[in-house]
C-alpha cells in the first residue's frame, strides 16, 4: 500500500512539473551493460559466478529546472554453468545449477538538485529474476534513496556518479507471496562525453549489492557489477 | 506479478510524458500545414535570469569563386568574446559557432529561441563578412557556405530581425552585436540617441526592469577593418573587449559601453560604430546590462570580492550574490549538462 502513496507523490510531482510549463525537457537514453553476477548462497550451498551476462537499459526522464522524474527499464540474461543463485520458495530453498536467469529492473524515480551539481532522489525499485530451468520467478521491490552528482572536467568531458540504497524491500515468489526481506546498495561512476548540446555518450562502471534474509532465517548475498556504455539525447518542450 | 501491477502506473506516467510532448505538436484534424501563435512562457517569480549568448565567428569562407576571402580575426574575436563573457560577466549558456554555414546559424537561432525564458538576457554576436546590395540597400550576413553574390545563400537582415524578434518576445533584454561590413544596415529601420553615463542606482533599476532589444554595429553602411594593429582582433571587437575588460563597475549598460566603444573606434580607425534599437520588437527603452562578476578591488583578495545586485524578477525582488570563484567557467555549463546526464538508478 505504501507504494501507492509513492506513486501518487510521483504523479502529483509530474503534474506540478507539467503545469509549471517552463524550460521543460525530455531526455531519453539507452545503455548496454557487460555484467557479471556473483555471490554466495549462504550456509546451505556454495558461491556462484555467472559465466556470461549482460543487460540492456532504456530510460526516459522529464526535467524542469532543478526537478526531474523518470523511468528506467532494464532487461538482461545471465548464464550459470555451475552453481546458480538458489530459489527461495514457500516450501524452502531450491538448489539450482546450469541455468540461465533473466534479470529485469524497473526504476521509477524523482529527484531534485539541492546544489548546482548535486541532487537527491527517491527511487521505487523493482527487480524480477526468472530461472529458465523451471520458469520460477522471484521479485524484489522497495523504496530507495540516492544522491547523484557530476563534475565537469573539460569542455566536453564530465565525471558523474550516483550512490544509494534500498533499505528494506520485500522478496516475493511467483505467486506474489512474501518469502523474505532484502536490501540493496548501488554505486555508479562514469564519464560523459558531450557530443552536441543535446546529446552525450556515457561510459562507466555500475556496482550493485544485494542482501536477502529469508523467512527461514537463512540469507543470500550477491552482487551484479557491470561496465556500461550509453547514449542520451534531450528534447526541449514548448 | 510485480510488473503487472506497476505497468498501469508506468502507463499513466508514460502517457503524461508523451502527452506533454504532444502539446508542442499541436495536432488537429486539418490536413496541410497550420500556423499557430507561439505561446508565451509563463513568468514565475522563481525564474532566475540567465545570461545567454550565441556567438558566431566566420573566417574560413568556402566560396570557390574567391568572392569571399578568408578573414583573419573573426574566429579569434568570437573566442575572445566567449571567454570574456563567461569569465567576467557570468554568461552561463553560451553557444559558439565557428565558421558557421547558413543552416547552422539558423538552427542556432532556433535552438536559442526555444530555450529563452522571460527574465533572460540574450546576446548575439556575429563576426564575419557582410554584404549590401547596391540597388536595394538590403544588408546581409555572409555565412561560410555563401556562393558568390547569390544573396539566397546569405542571411538577409530581415531574417536576422525576425529571429531576434522571436527571441526578444520571450527574453527580458536582447542585444545584437554585429562586427561585419555594412552591419549598420540592421539599424536603418530606427535608431535612438545614446544616453550618457550614469552611476545612479535608480537608473539601473529602471532600465533593467524595462524590456530592451538593442543592436550595436561595427559600422554604418561601410567596410570595416579586419586585423587591428596585428592584435588578432578587428578594431571594433578590440575596443569592445577592451571596454568590457577594463570596466571596473559592477554594472554597465549597453549605452555606456557603446558610447565608449564608438569613440575609441572612431578615434583610431576610419570607421564609426553605431547602436540603437530593433524597431518593432517590443523595446521599452530598457537597457541590456552587463553585470561584472570578477570585479577587482584594490587591496581586497579576489576571492573575497562579492558583487551584490538587486534583480527584479516577476513581482519579487531578489538579491543575488556572485563570487568570482562561482562565475560559470567555459567548461561548467551545468544547466546543459544536467539535461544530457544518464538518469540515476539504484
Amino acid at each position: 500500500m505504501r507504494y501507492k502513496k509513492i506513486f501518487i507523490i510521483l504523479i502529483v510531482n509530474l503534474f506540478y512539473l507539467h503545469a509549471a510549463n517552463a524550460n521543460q525537457r525530455i531526455t531519453i537514453g539507452a545503455k548496454l551493460l557487460a555484467a557479471g553476477w556473483q555471490g554466495d548462497n549462504g550456509s546451505v550451498s556454495n558461491s556462484f559466478n555467472s559465466d556470461e551476462g549482460g543487460q540492456i537499459a532504456i530510460s526516459a526522464s522529464y526535467s524542469l529546472d532543478k526537478f526531474y522524474a523518470g523511468v528506467s527499464l532494464q532487461n538482461g540474461k545471465y548464464k550459470f554453468n555451475d552453481s546458480a543463485p538458489e530459489q527461495f520458495t514457500q516450501s524452502g530453498r531450491v538448489n539450482t545449477s546450469n541455468t540461465n536467469i533473466e534479470h529485469n529492473e524497473l526504476d521509477i524515480l524523482t529527484g531534485y538538485y539541492i546544489w548546482d551539481n548535486i541532487s537527491f532522489f527517491i527511487d521505487l525499485k523493482g527487480i524480477s529474476n526468472i530461472w529458465s530451468n523451471n520458469d520460477y520467478e522471484q521479485n524484489f521491490g522497495g523504496l530507495g534513496f540516492g544522491v547523484s552528482g557530476f563534475l565537469p572536467l573539460k569542455n566536453n568531458l564530465t565525471l558523474f556518479g550516483s550512490a544509494g540504497f534500498v533499505g528494506n524491500g520485500d522478496i516475493k515468489d511467483s505467486a506474489e507471496v512474501k518469502v523474505g526481506n532484502g536490501s540493496s546498495g548501488a554505486l555508479d561512476l562514469g564519464t560523459i562525453f558531450k557530443l552536441t548540446p543535446n546529446s552525450s555518450l556515457n561510459v562507466g562502471l555500475k556496482f550493485r549489492t544485494y542482501n536477502f534474509e529469508y523467512l527461514d532465517n537463512t540469507s543470500q548475498e550477491y552482487s551484479i557489477n557491470a561496465l556500461f556504455v550509453g547514449y542520451n539525447h534531450s528534447f526541449t518542450l514548448e | 506479478m510485480m510488473y503487472k501491477k506497476t505497468s498501469i502506473v508506468l502507463a499513466i506516467i508514460a502517457q503524461m510524458i508523451f502527452s506533454t510532448l504532444s502539446l508542442s505538436a499541436n495536432a488537429d484534424n486539418h490536413r496541410g500545414i497550420g500556423l499557430y501563435p507561439v505561446e508565451k512562457k509563463s513568468v514565475s517569480a522563481f525564474n532566475k535570469s540567465i545570461y545567454r549568448a550565441l556567438i558566431i565567428g566566420n573566417d574560413h569562407y568556402q566560396d570557390q569563386d574567391g568572392r569571399w576571402k578568408p578573414l583573419k580575426t573573426a574566429v579569434s574575436d568570437a573566442r575572445a568574446v566567449h571567454k570574456l563573457l563567461e569569465k567576467a560577466y557570468g554568461f552561463s549558456d553560451v553557444n559558439v559557432l565557428e565558421n558557421a554555414t547558413r543552416r547552422e546559424v539558423l538552427q542556432a537561432f532556433e535552438s536559442l529561441s526555444k530555450k529563452v525564458l522571460p527574465n533572460d538576457h540574450v546576446l548575439v554576436y556575429y563576426a564575419g563578412h557582410g554584404f549590401m546590395e547596391p540597388d536595394t540597400q538590403k544588408g546581409f550576413w555572409v555565412p561560410v557556405d555563401a556562393k558568390g553574390t547569390d544573396n539566397t545563400t546569405f542571411l538577409r537582415n530581415s531574417t536576422i530581425r525576425d529571429e531576434l524578434t522571436t527571441i526578444a518576445s520571450r527574453a527580458k533584454h536582447t542585444l545584437l552585436v554585429s562586427d561585419s561590413c555594412f552591419s549598420g544596415s540592421l539599424l536603418r529601420r530606427g535608431t535612438r540617441g545614446i544616453s550618457g553615463v550614469t552611476d545612479n542606482a535608480q537608473y539601473y533599476k529602471k532600465v533593467s526592469n524595462k524590456k530592451s532589444v538593442q543592436i550595436m554595429a561595427a559600422g554604418g553602411l561601410e567596410f570595416v577593418d579586419d586585423n587591428y594593429q596585428s592584435s588578432a582582433h578587428s578594431p571594433f571587437t578590440y575596443f569592445f573587449l577592451n571596454e568590457l575588460k577594463n570596466n571596473d563597475r559592477p554594472m554597465l549598460t549597453l549605452s555606456e559601453l557603446s558610447t565608449n566603444v564608438e569613440k575609441a573606434v572612431a578615434n583610431n580607425v576610419d570607421q564609426v560604430p553605431e547602436s540603437g534599437v530593433l524597431q518593432g520588437a517590443g523595446d521599452e527603452l530598457g537597457e541590456f546590462i552587463f553585470i561584472k562578476v570578477d570585479l577587482e578591488i584594490e587591496g581586497v583578495p579576489v576571492d573575497k570580492v562579492k558583487v551584490k545586485v538587486n534583480l527584479k524578477q516577476g513581482n519579487e525582488t531578489q538579491s543575488r550574490q556572485l563570487k568570482p570563484a562561482q562565475a560559470p567557467s567555459p567548461t561548467n555549463n551545468n544547466r546543459e549538462l544536467k539535461e544530457i546526464l544518464p538518469i540515476p538508478t539504484l
